[in-house]
């Protein structure tokens, strides 16, 4: 189990790092363009713009924890599945299922971590400006397209490792059903009641990951 | 069982995403919108008219006794509605039971208070940051101040918003104000109208710990709180502020019971209005107010209510009719016997994104035995064996289309899956 971390540490850790220094580099546009905001307007209006009307100056963020899962999965499983590497793993003295859920823990954690750091830079930014009821508000409102990120990458890996190409485009139909669902609202904590059924929602890609990796497996059957 | 797993989460994934994302689409090819009902009390006629929409271009302008008429006259029977195309066409001033109004006295004296589900604190998001705008701005317009504040645990807490920094002064100006007026902390509810887009400022009623009103204004810079007589013990869910020129109500108070209340400007004297029938998480509540009558109005997608009430808000007369709706519409009844039940993820007479499930009684049933049927069909088509193929029954039975349509997309399964 160690080995196979180690792989895909080394598989991933360039990537990965270029995936964290693109949403870092996000991060600090999303800050100067507030500050900016703050410096061409006039506080109070800006105030009443976010909490009235629901102007969402941190909009632009959410579509990139869904790049960043579909990119991460591609990163991954996309040199897994050439020319079917896949297979020397399948070796190793570990069931298929094992197999894959320790990839997907190894991606979930990588995706983890950039998630988080998103939101540390979204509160960090939120908050320099705006007090805590905004901060709260935004991590909530921010919390859907997180979410997003996780299906994008359960569902990129879902479209991945499925090996016949009509039902890559079902899988392909799913994942981005869920990530649509996920950017439904378009207000600020609007998705509040909404993410328990999300969150079960995309929770049900991880088990479902593992149909497409034993057709694999199977040749396709 | 186990080795089942992953393709009954799949299955069951593809059911839900097909069960929104189908009947959305469904609605976005086939679907036809009506506009509400529009029903008042007419002055003139001494009845209730309404305007009718039942799809395409049909409209249907008429009263509550079956005489119908054109858009023009239909305009013309509430003239404090359209006292503007009345003033065009010459029509003003109009003399009604011995008085007699002009443009000018029709816009100045008419009136509309509207409560909407989705405008109640509870089902709405809201940031508990409020602008307390100064109510003699000294100036022909409101404008915003450079402070919020916020209802701490024990203090009114102003926040500077150039520096994001809490203004210590205001804070303990207004603080100690709402104290000396008797008021128990922590607030249990913050109404306004946070907005300079009005005509004048009244600040903000806020609810004590004790559920005893208080209404705050900041005025020449200072505090000014009152105390109202509005009971304690009312259950208050939410009020609605919203000030005009006439000085007459600040708004309307919504209980936990669903009572409804006008403020009025007469020592906070509340006046209840009639409620019967009506929901205020499912209906907008409307009070239409003109020197000769008020008329209160709401519904939802079966039935609208109107009740005709004296200035001193007496109802004296009622009338409730169906919404035509969509309901009996082809395309309608055709949804019903297709899909057993919708998802619908969507902001349902709120401000939140809400889980909702329409099922579609016999006529859904109905239409799992027809996706039943198709299934067998096809599996016999197929010759798979019929061992094999219940669990594709079960996922059929729980989602009729839906399920058949997984069970379609789903890849065949192996007896090594």
């Amino acid at each position: 189990m160690t080995a196979l971390f180690f792989k895909e540490w080394i598989k991933l850790r360039l990537i990965w790092g270029l995936i964290l220094a693109g949403n870092a580099a996000f991060c600090l546009y999303l800050f100067l363009d507030m500050r900016q905001q703050f410096r061409i307007e006039h506080a109070e209006m800006l105030y009443y713009q976010a909490s009235r009307i629901g102007r969402l100056f941190y909009a632009d963020l959410q579509y990139v924890p869904a790049l960043t899962g579909a990119a991460l999965a591609v990163a991954q499983f996309a040199p897994e599945m050439a020319k079917g590497r896949l297979r020397l793993s399948m070796h190793l003295p570990i069931s298929l299922d094992g197999l894959i859920l320790i990839h997907l823990t190894i991606g979930l954690i990588g995706l983890g971590v950039i998630l988080a750091f998103d939101l540390a830079a979204l509160a960090a930014t939120v908050g320099t400006f705006f007090p805590g009821a905004f901060v709260h508000s935004a991590l909530a409102t921010a919390a859907p397209w997180m979410l997003a990120g996780v299906a994008a990458y359960l569902g990129g890996v879902l479209v991945l490792l499925e090996p016949c190409r009509p039902l890559q485009v079902v899988n392909l139909a799913v994942a981005g059903g869920l990530v649509t669902l996920c950017h439904l609202s378009t207000r600020f904590n609007g998705a509040d009641h909404a993410l328990p059924g999300l969150a079960l929602m995309v929770g049900l890609l991880l088990p479902a990951v593992l149909l497409p990796a034993r057709r694999f497996r199977d040749g396709g059957r | 069982m186990l080795c089942l797993t992953p393709r009954f989460a799949f299955a069951a994934l593809v059911m839900l995403v097909l069960a929104i994302a189908v009947p959305a689409a469904y609605t976005l090819v086939f679907g036809v919108e009506v506009a509400p009902t529009q029903l008042f009390y007419s002055p003139v006629r001494k009845a209730f008219v309404f305007r009718e929409h039942h799809g395409a271009h049909d409209f249907i302008y008429a009263d509550q006794h079956g005489e119908r008429f054109d858009r023009r006259t239909f305009e013309t029977q509430i003239p404090f509605i359209y006292y503007r195309n009345m003033d065009l066409w010459g029509l003003l001033p109009i003399t009604l039971d011995g008085q007699t109004f002009d443009a000018v006295t029709m816009r100045d004296t008419r009136q509309i208070l509207e409560l909407a589900p989705r405008e109640i604190r509870d089902r709405r998001p809201e940031i508990d940051v409020y602008p307390l705008l100064e109510a003699n701005p000294g100036r022909a317009r409101l404008q915003f101040p450079e402070d919020v504040f916020r209802m701490t645990a024990d203090a009114m807490e102003f926040l500077n918003v150039d520096t994001n920094t809490v203004d210590t002064d205001l804070t303990t100006r207004f603080t100690m104000a709402l104290t000396a007026a008797g008021f128990a902390f922590p607030a249990g509810l913050v109404a306004g109208k946070p907005t300079i887009l009005k005509p004048l400022d009244e600040g903000y009623f806020l609810v004590d710990a004790a559920g005893a009103v208080f209404h705050v204004k900041r005025v020449d810079g200072r505090p000014q709180v009152v105390r109202t007589p509005i009971p304690t013990d009312l259950g208050i869910r939410h009020i609605k502020v919203s000030e005009t020129r006439s000085r007459a109500f600040y708004g309307l108070l919504l209980t936990d019971d669903a009572r409804l209340f006008l403020i009025t400007y007469d020592a906070y004297r509340l006046v209840p209005l009639p409620v019967e029938s009506y929901d205020p998480d499912r209906m907008a509540y409307k009070l239409l107010l003109n020197p000769m009558q008020a008329t209160a109005v709401f519904g939802d997608e079966a039935m609208i209510h109107a009740v005709a009430m004296t200035r001193d808000f007496q109802p004296f007369d009622r009338y409730a009719r169906p919404v035509p709706g969509t309901a009996d519409m082809v395309y309608a009844r055709l949804a019903r016997w297709l899909f057993p039940y919708t998802v619908h993820l969507d902001e349902h007479n709120g401000g939140y994104l809400t889980w909702r499930l329409t099922d579609h009684g016999w006529t859904g049933v109905a239409g799992i035995g027809i996706a039943l049927l198709t299934l067998l069909a096809v599996e016999r088509w197929r010759r798979s064996p019929w061992r094999a193929q219940w669990p594709k029954l079960v996922l059929v039975v729980a989602g009729g289309l839906f399920g058949l349509l997984a069970c379609l997309l789903l890849p065949e399964r192996r007896a090594i899956d």
